[in-house]
């Protein structure tokens, strides 16, 4: 159970900090729209004049939720009516997931913010939160109890959709193709999948003859594809559920002396990188890191009593071929996720090269 | 012999687990000078509630241990247990208790009738029934039934259920281990089998005991992981097998079997859970955790210098 | 009769370990069961405390047939055993291990520690011994672990008393407390079967005898109307002055090896000794004077305290076992299994750790077929063949397996501590014989012994240690126990 206690004393900006804070609500990005028939929220505004805010962290394991958790410490640290931002990380243990929930309910605080790491484990420590009067944001993954203040979601399905539509437009509607996935049993690629599957139904030709699991990662995308393409090595079109895997496919395909093909990508700067530099035929659905900005926002202002929907979705457009310029970031490293809102000083410490 | 004045049976067994409670009270002052907030009741009841599945988990496996064994399949059957439990069929707690059973049954006939070395016929069992976690469940999720939700949120006094009913399972155990006829059994076939038996003790029936009743307590602790969780994971015990054994060597529990007890496997848990809760406190890497983590427990366990006579 | 063994035979494979033995028992008596190791004693006793059943043949408890299958029967029938090796669990109290098995329980069902605790102390005392009941068994001396396997015995009501060479690791005053107990029981009424390789004590102890020889009834006489030349006559087909060979008649040879002032660590010493090169010289003693210090001095070669060692001339300067070897020493230690032997691997691999000392570590671990087949032949081991393991062996068979070792290697000195200990008497006689065609050959031999009449039989001159000191030298055959003795003890008790 990881309390990292974050004492943020707030930047004392001699303009911002006269500013009353309730006229300066935050608006939630616009890329975020409520979902159709959501009730709005109709909590109360707190009395309190600062909060503490606690958030629940599945875990740190890749760089997207390493910039996600940064882009919702920055947030927070822009707000002085923040009096405290409790991160506690569970190290990718459910488990300690919920004690850490439990925790921050002990410790009381304004509202707990939680990026799942189960669609299902956490409900009872979350019930718990909302039946004490916490307010619960739950966002970036998904979790469900019964009861929940706000949820911020990417319909990751539409990161599939956005894929496979690529797919199929330029294999005109025909051909084999491999599945590269993420984490076996996780919501997002589970999710994600769906949306490919969605799709295909109207491209019948269109056949996903094997799946591997690469967990995102390099390393074990690259095992996976390997053996993959070994198996179908004249398959003409490769979706994968992001992270760095197709990257490591293109190089496998490079190694292996096999034709470039189709694959779809996701908006990180390595692979923006790697579509530049090979020219490779792929779409880069976005699955945005500003997540952990718009979980802050969404706790102020259901904490300020300003109006929000209860259930958000997110749908950004993917990116093009002919787009990637404008998302590219030679200045940074591989491991930067683009569309962030953190501001550049920020981006360059952690991603200076 | 440096525990010259401790030659009597019961004392040495207690004096066992010195160690750990010695290290855990160290602990608890530098994290009490830390960070205040590591040794407020609730973080104490947290990590205790967090620690409920080990510390079952590690009572089994020390019975075990006591007898010269080790039991690597307890983290598989955990997984099994939170695999069958979640199923959403009538008898899914029953036929996850049977399920560990079996597995129990299947350790303890594997190492009595063929002679397999323990380490190998649990590591054999781990495999399989890992694989079978993942024919039930092959993702996480599905649902407990409603009175284990119940369970695991309930409180009594401020303390969650849970953590009582292990503290009553702890406690049961403990008597049964130091004062019980089988504990002293266990002992017995744990510091020679072949004296043992000799000396009138069924050392098969112990030793069959003894698996089932790790099979048990894993299956326990995968209960109340599934409870928990109110889902079932079949990859959420892998840890509990090391884990385990982490804790009883800690725990003062001869690996080697014959000397031991419950108690101090159970503060081994709680050490080393509070450990990670305070190394997480004074924002030190997980990776330093680990190493650190590693390091201590070589420390730990080399406290008891194994020189207590035929031993 | 107490106990009747009727024809009872007895097989493993292939292998007829007791054919048509039998025995009676009557109460208030000792029986002594006496035989090489090989005889089938050892069997007999596991058959008589249920370890294992007998092939065919019959028991019967006064007059009552059983079957055992399990030492538990033969307990609860009356019989206990005190197996040679101690089955008391060093982890548990006197109390626990007293119980173990029938625990006595509270109302609740728990052990009854204090009723335990209570019931032992009685127990204890009526078998003459002064033990906290609390106490781990692990922390007793070989002798009160004895006498608590006795007093086990004796709580249980046991009519039956089995002795498994009970002496082979006590002292003189321990033993003769023992013998004390069991006169006790056999007054009691009890009957006590007696093994031991120890003719003076059998003598000393018990009413009658079985010989057994290669698995078959030899003889039973009354141990008033023996003798012992009878009894190892019977035994081995061979009187007891041929036990040794005979006295070296020539002189000592050039000094191989010479102690010089030499104190070791924990006691007061000096110990001066000289050795020839065709001499067998023992190292006599009480128990624990520092005997083992000198022979450890020598092979190990760790810094005396003060003195020297030389070795053919040469002060020794290795550090080590490994230098000893490499010297040319061979050490055959007191505790053959915990020092000597690899119990697990074969006889053959067992010799040939003789000829690894000083090898490189990736060279091979050769196995010379021919050279160890021609030792076993020449010392006469017994074996089904070079690769079964030596823990299957007699004590005699790997006693003769440590010495091939070093002969296998070829040694300048053998030091041999105890080189008969758990060894009988056929064997004996086989060991001395090389001991002295070793010595013949230029081979000195260094031995230290417990019992005196075999330092008297064997070795060429006897020399005695008290406190680390030697304080006495004497030419073997001719010399007494008695002047031995009085050297050993000094001025302080005679």
């Amino acid at each position: 159970m990881t309390l990292r206690k974050i004492l943020l004393t707030g930047t004392f900006l001699a303009g911002l900090a006269s500013a009353p804070a309730l006229a300066e609500v935050p608006e939630l990005n616009s890329a975020l729209s409520p979902v159709e028939g959501s009730p709005m929220v109709d909590l109360p505004a707190s009395t309190k004049d600062s909060f503490v805010l606690g958030f629940s962290n599945i875990s740190v394991v890749n760089t997207w939720r390493v910039q996600m958790v940064e882009e919702l410490k920055y947030e927070a640290s822009l707000h002085p009516e923040i009096s405290e931002m409790i991160v506690a990380d569970a190290g990718g243990d459910v488990n300690r997931q919920v004690s850490d929930i439990e925790s921050l309910i002990a410790r009381g605080v304004d509202a707990i913010l939680v990026a799942p790491g189960s669609e299902v484990a956490l409900n009872g420590a979350l019930e718990k939160a909302y039946a004490a009067g916490i307010p619960t944001i739950i966002f970036s993954s998904n979790a469900t109890p019964e009861n929940y203040t706000v949820k911020l979601l990417a319909d990751d399905a539409q990161f599939g959709r956005d894929g496979a539509k690529f797919l199929a437009d330029v294999l005109g509607g025909k051909g084999n193709i491999i599945s590269i996935r993420g984490i076996s049993g996780n919501s997002i690629d589970n999710d994600r999948f769906r949306g490919v599957e969605e799709v295909l139904v109207d491209y019948p030709d269109i056949k996903v003859i094997d799946e591997g699991f690469g967990d995102w990662a390099y390393d074990k995308g690259k095992q996976v594809c390997e053996s993959l393409l070994i198996a179908h090595p004249d398959v003409q079109g490769i979706w994968s559920s992001g992270g760095a895997m197709t990257q490591a496919c293109a190089e496998v395909l490079e190694e292996n002396g096999l034709p470039m093909i189709p694959m779809t990508g996701e908006a990180n700067n390595g692979f923006l990188r790697i579509w530049k530099e090979k020219d490779l035929e792929s779409v880069g659905p976005i699955s945005p890191t500003w997540f952990g900005q718009q979980g802050v926002i969404a706790a102020l202002r259901v904490l300020e009593g300003a109006p929000i929907a209860r259930d958000n979705l997110v749908n950004p457009a993917p990116i093009l071929k002919d787009q990637i310029d404008a998302f590219y970031r030679p200045d940074l490293n591989d491991s930067y996720w683009v569309g962030s809102t953190l501001p550049d000083e920020k981006l360059k410490e952690l991603y200076g090269k | 012999m440096k525990l010259a004045g401790a030659t009597t049976a019961v004392r040495l067994r207690r004096l066992s687990a010195l160690p750990v409670f010695a290290l855990i009270a160290v602990l608890a002052i530098v994290l009490g000078v830390a960070s205040p907030h590591a040794l407020s009741a609730q973080n104490l009841i947290n990590i205790l509630n967090q620690q409920v599945s080990l510390i079952l988990v590690t009572v089994g496996q020390t019975i075990v241990v006591l007898t010269a064994g080790l039991d690597l399949s307890v983290g598989s059957v955990v997984s099994l247990t939170t695999a069958i439990a979640s199923h959403g069929t009538p008898f899914a707690v029953p036929l996850a208790i049977l399920a560990a059973l079996a597995v129990g049954l299947v350790n303890a006939g594997g190492i009595l009738r063929f002679g397999i070395h323990p380490i190998l016929m649990t590591l054999s069992t781990m495999t399989a029934v890992q694989g079978l976690a993942l024919l039930v469940r092959p993702i996480p999720g599905g649902t407990v039934p409603g009175w284990m939700k119940t369970y695991a949120g309930a409180e009594i006094l401020g303390l969650p259920l849970p953590v009582i009913c292990a503290a009553v399972v702890v406690f049961l155990a403990a008597v049964v281990v130091s004062r019980s006829r089988f504990g002293l059994h266990l002992m017995a076939t744990g510091a020679s089998a072949q004296s043992a038996l000799l000396g009138g003790v069924n050392t098969g029936r112990i030793i069959l005991l003894a698996y089932l009743l790790s099979s048990l307590f894993a299956c326990l602790g995968g209960l109340n992981l599934a409870a928990r969780l109110a889902s079932g994971d079949p990859l959420v015990g892998q840890p509990f097998g090391i884990d385990s054994i982490a804790a009883t060597a800690l725990g003062g529990t001869q690996l080697s079997g014959g000397l031991g007890g419950v108690a101090g496997p159970v503060v081994g848990v709680l050490f080393l859970a509070l450990l990670g809760n305070g190394l997480n406190l004074l924002n030190i890497s997980t990776y330093y955790q680990m190493i650190i983590k590693g390091v201590l427990l070589i420390l730990a366990v080399s406290a008891h210098r194994r020189n207590q006579p035929g031993l | 009769m107490l106990l009747e063994v009727v024809d009872i035979a007895k097989s493993f494979g292939s292998v007829q370990a007791l054919r048509g033995v039998s025995l009676a028992l009557k109460p208030g008596s000792v029986h002594a069961v006496l035989g090489e190791n090989g005889a089938g004693k050892s069997t007999l006793m596991k058959i008589i405390s249920g370890v294992f059943p007998a092939s065919s043949g019959t028991i019967r408890v006064e007059g009552q047939m059983v079957h055992w299958n399990r030492a538990e029967q033969a307990r609860a029938a009356g019989v206990s055993t005190i197996f040679q090796e101690f089955i008391l669990l060093p982890n548990l109290s006197v109390a626990e291990n007293l119980f173990l098995g029938r625990e006595l329980r509270t109302p609740l069902g728990l052990v009854d520690r204090q009723r335990q605790r209570e019931e032992s102390r009685r127990i204890l005392a009526r078998v003459g011994l002064d033990l906290d009941p609390d106490v781990l068994t692990g922390r007793l001396r070989v002798a009160e672990q004895q006498m608590v396997e006795i007093a086990k015995g004796v709580m249980r009501d046991a009519r039956i008393f089995v002795f498994d060479e009970p002496t082979a690791a006590l002292g003189d005053r321990e033993a003769a407390r023992l013998f004390d107990l069991i006169r006790q029981l056999r007054a009691e009424g009890k009957g006590i079967l007696y093994i031991s390789h120890r003719l003076p004590e059998l003598f000393e102890l018990c009413d009658e005898v079985t010989v057994l020889k290669d698995g078959q009834f030899a003889g039973h006489f009354a141990m008033q109307e023996t003798t012992a030349t009878e009894l190892v006559t019977t035994m081995v087909g061979r009187t007891l002055d041929q036990l040794f060979p005979p006295h070296r008649t020539g002189g000592p040879g050039e000094t191989v090896l010479e102690l010089r002032d030499l104190r070791t660590t924990g006691f007061a010493g000096p110990v001066n000794l000289a050795i020839g090169r065709h001499e067998i010289v023992g190292l006599a003693g009480l128990e624990g004077q520092g005997q083992i210090g000198i022979t450890r001095s020598i092979f190990e070669g760790h810094a005396p305290e003060t003195g020297e060692i030389l070795f053919e001339g040469l002060p020794l300067g290795h550090a080590g076992p490994a230098g000893g070897v490499a010297a040319g020493i061979g050490l055959i230690p007191e505790d053959r299994k915990a020092e000597g032997l690899f119990l697990p691997l074969s006889v053959a691999r067992n010799i040939a750790v003789g000829l690894l000392s000083g090898k490189g570590l990736a060279q091979p671990a050769s196995v010379p077929a021919e050279d160890i087949a021609a030792q076993i032949q020449r010392l006469r081991i017994r074996l089904r063949d070079a690769a079964q393991a030596i823990s299957e062996l007699s004590g005699g068979n790997q006693q003769k397996a440590l010495l091939a070792r070093w002969l296998v290697r070829g040694v300048k000195l053998l030091i041999c501590e105890e080189p008969t200990r758990g060894v009988d008497i056929g064997a004996k006689s086989e060991i001395y014989a090389i001991l002295r065609e070793l010595a013949d050959s230029g081979v000195p031999v260094l031995i230290t012994s417990r019992e005196l009449p075999e330092l008297i039989g064997l070795c060429d001159r006897i020399v005695v240690v008290r406190d680390g000191a030697t304080v006495g030298s004497f030419p073997g055959g001719t010399s007494t126990e008695e002047e031995i003795m009085a050297a050993a003890i000094g001025g302080q008790r005679a």
